[in-house]
């Protein structure tokens, strides 16, 4: 059987009507010049990768639907005359590339994710995959302007992080994958996910064609 | 014999593979690159005319037009992918990777004031989930993008994939069709310029060229003609764009892929896009890693075709290990950075292994070592 430990786990939520506060608050103790120019999916990320364990031999999946959905925004603003600094951080995965350069954070084994319902499910087969013991699953979305309005970016800007390992010992939950599922087919969102592990609720994430992801916390 | 986890846990078998770039096929463009022909040429940046003109090797004509230009070509490739496996069914996984998937799509909308038909287009995953649908494929389809290092990093997680048993075979499938907002944005960065690219060339100022490029590898655990193997990355994150100065990344990763060769020897298809900074970091590691192994650069010719490149430069090296000559640094000439660049095609059959390498944005390095099995 497919299991894994988490050993921590962070999230976060940018509440709509304290964006500027909580922006202010979000920058803190970053580099003044790169703080500034941070999407806000950047510094989510920033924010719950914090408490994770830095070392390049922690491997690091990276899930977001749209990423950069605002930045992506000014970019096709920019036009006639596009603007580089947007073109930049409007690249996947930049959400995550921010925090790691704000934290200073090399790492071996990087897997950017990009998808839709299974996204979460990918996600933790990816975790479940790579080399090393010690991953970390970092995820989130940006609330998008006309591209939410249009249904291509989400409606919530968030993010969480989940520490898993091998090892069992301090583990705040576990994850386990199972051949068949409890017969529910509902998809689990990254945003479903989001608000599970912030609840710490259990939660069972079907991965199509076959099998599911259980996470229970101890 | 099946591949063994713990002799190297990023090995797989390479059943196949195949690409196309603006020079045709990967034979076509293997062979147009042998002759030293390029497919780059002078075209607009967003493809208005009147707008300065920069190197981009196309297929067709840069159009934000539905169906894409690439859709066709696209639909070839999983043609001729869909003969080895039932993909996105259990234990066969497809890795669709790009940068851009179909983000001239928004262009289109947003810029371009095209109609709402072309939006559903720009989300990636509906993208991808369109183009699954189109090619019969089941549901077992992940997206990995990471810029330019997008394909070779979806070779990586294929190996790993099937070496954690969630896959018997697993197809890598990536595309990257230029657009205005590609281009644009380059453009902007000032590193897309009329000048034509020449790699790992010692010249006043850098240029790279741009080029359309798709293809697929399917990796298994079975025995393969060939073997993708020492499957190495390393991200700096140093700049969001730039590379770290001392290029710890680029040596981090010739090291690593030196060591892998276990005395065999190797030629070695570097990344080789044609700016100034990175193409002598790439060269002093090189240098100091593999100082006898002749280097080459194919970007020249096709272009570089980002998130694709990984696997469309595959295909290609793959052509050249069963032709027994790569292809040399392709529309760049003396004086290079170090003497071990090859300006003309190497003949391969004193070498046992090919070492292709990738780099991306935010001092992103991908590399692995390919030879017959």
């Amino acid at each position: 059987m497919i299991e894994r430990f988490i050993q921590k786990s962070t999230s976060f939520e940018w509440p709509e009507d304290t964006s500027a506060e909580v922006g202010k608050l979000l920058r803190e103790g970053l580099p003044r010049a790169a703080a500034r120019r941070m999407t806000r999916l950047g510094l989510l990320c920033t924010k719950v990768l914090r408490e994770m364990p830095a070392s390049p031999d922690v491997a690091l999946v990276y899930a977001t639907g749209m990423g950069e959905a605002q930045t992506l925004e000014k970019f096709l603003a920019s036009f006639p005359d596009p603007s580089p600094t947007a073109f930049q951080a409007s690249i996947h995965p930049a959400g995550a590339q921010q925090a790691l350069i704000a934290l200073q954070r090399p790492v071996r084994e990087f897997y950017p994710l990009a998808g839709g319902e299974d996204l979460l499910a990918r996600a933790l087969r990816t975790c479940c995959s790579v080399a090393a013991d010690e991953v970390i699953l970092l995820a989130g979305e940006e609330r998008g302007g006309w591209l939410r309005e249009a249904g291509l970016a989400s409606d919530r800007s968030f993010a969480f992080a989940l520490h898993l390992s091998t090892k069992p010992d301090n583990a705040e939950a576990t994850l386990h994958f199972h051949e068949s599922t409890s017969g529910s087919e509902k998809r689990v969102s990254v945003a479903d996910g989001f608000d599970r592990i912030a609840a710490r609720q259990r939660c069972e994430i079907p991965s199509p064609p076959a099998g599911a992801w259980e996470l229970n916390w101890l | 014999m099946s591949i063994r986890p713990q002799h190297d846990p990023t090995r797989a078998g390479l059943e196949a593979t195949s690409c196309l770039t603006a020079l045709g096929d990967e034979t076509a463009t293997w062979r147009a690159l042998c002759e030293n022909r390029s497919g780059l040429k002078p075209v607009p940046v967003d493809g208005q005319a009147g707008s300065e003109v920069v190197p981009l090797a196309l297929r067709s004509e840069m159009q934000c037009a539905l169906p894409q230009r690439w859709r066709e070509d696209l639909q070839a490739l999983a043609k001729g992918a869909n003969g080895f496996a039932p993909w996105g069914e259990k234990g066969f996984p497809v890795i669709f990777t790009s940068s851009n998937f179909s983000i001239e799509s928004l262009y289109a909308h947003n810029v371009l004031d095209l109609d709402e038909s072309h939006l559903p287009w720009g989300s990636i995953p509906r993208c991808v989930d369109l183009l699954r649908r189109e090619f019969g494929w089941g549901p077992d389809v992940q997206i990995l993008s990471h810029a330019c290092v997008s394909a070779a990093l979806g070779l990586r997680l294929g190996a790993r994939l099937l070496q954690s048993d969630f896959a018997e075979k697993v197809l890598v499938f990536s595309f990257d069709y230029l657009s205005p907002f590609v281009t644009s944005g380059f453009h902007s960065l000032k590193i897309l310029n009329p000048d034509f690219p020449h790699p790992y060339q010692d010249r006043e100022t850098g240029s790279i060229g741009l080029g359309d490029g798709a293809g697929f590898a399917v990796l298994t655990k079975e025995p393969a003609p060939l073997v993708v193997s020492r499957q190495t990355c390393w991200n700096e994150m140093f700049h969001l764009t730039g590379n770290e100065p001392e290029g710890s990344g680029f040596h981090f990763l010739a090291r690593e892929l030196a060591e892998g060769l276990r005395g065999r020897r190797a030629w070695i298809r570097g990344h080789g896009t044609g700016t100034l900074e990175a193409g002598r970091l790439e060269c002093d590691s090189w240098a100091a890693a593999l100082p006898e192994a002749p280097l080459v650069a194919w970007k020249g010719g096709i272009g570089h075709t980002l998130g694709s490149c990984g696997v469309v430069e595959l295909a290609l090296a793959a052509v050249s290990l069963r032709n027994g000559k790569a292809p040399g640094t392709v529309g760049s000439g003396p004086p290079f950075f170090t003497d071990q660049v090859a300006a003309d095609p190497v003949d391969l059959n004193t070498f046992d292994a090919a070492v292709l390498t990738a780099n991306a944005f935010g001092g992103a390095h991908a590399g692995l070592l390919l030879a017959h099995d």
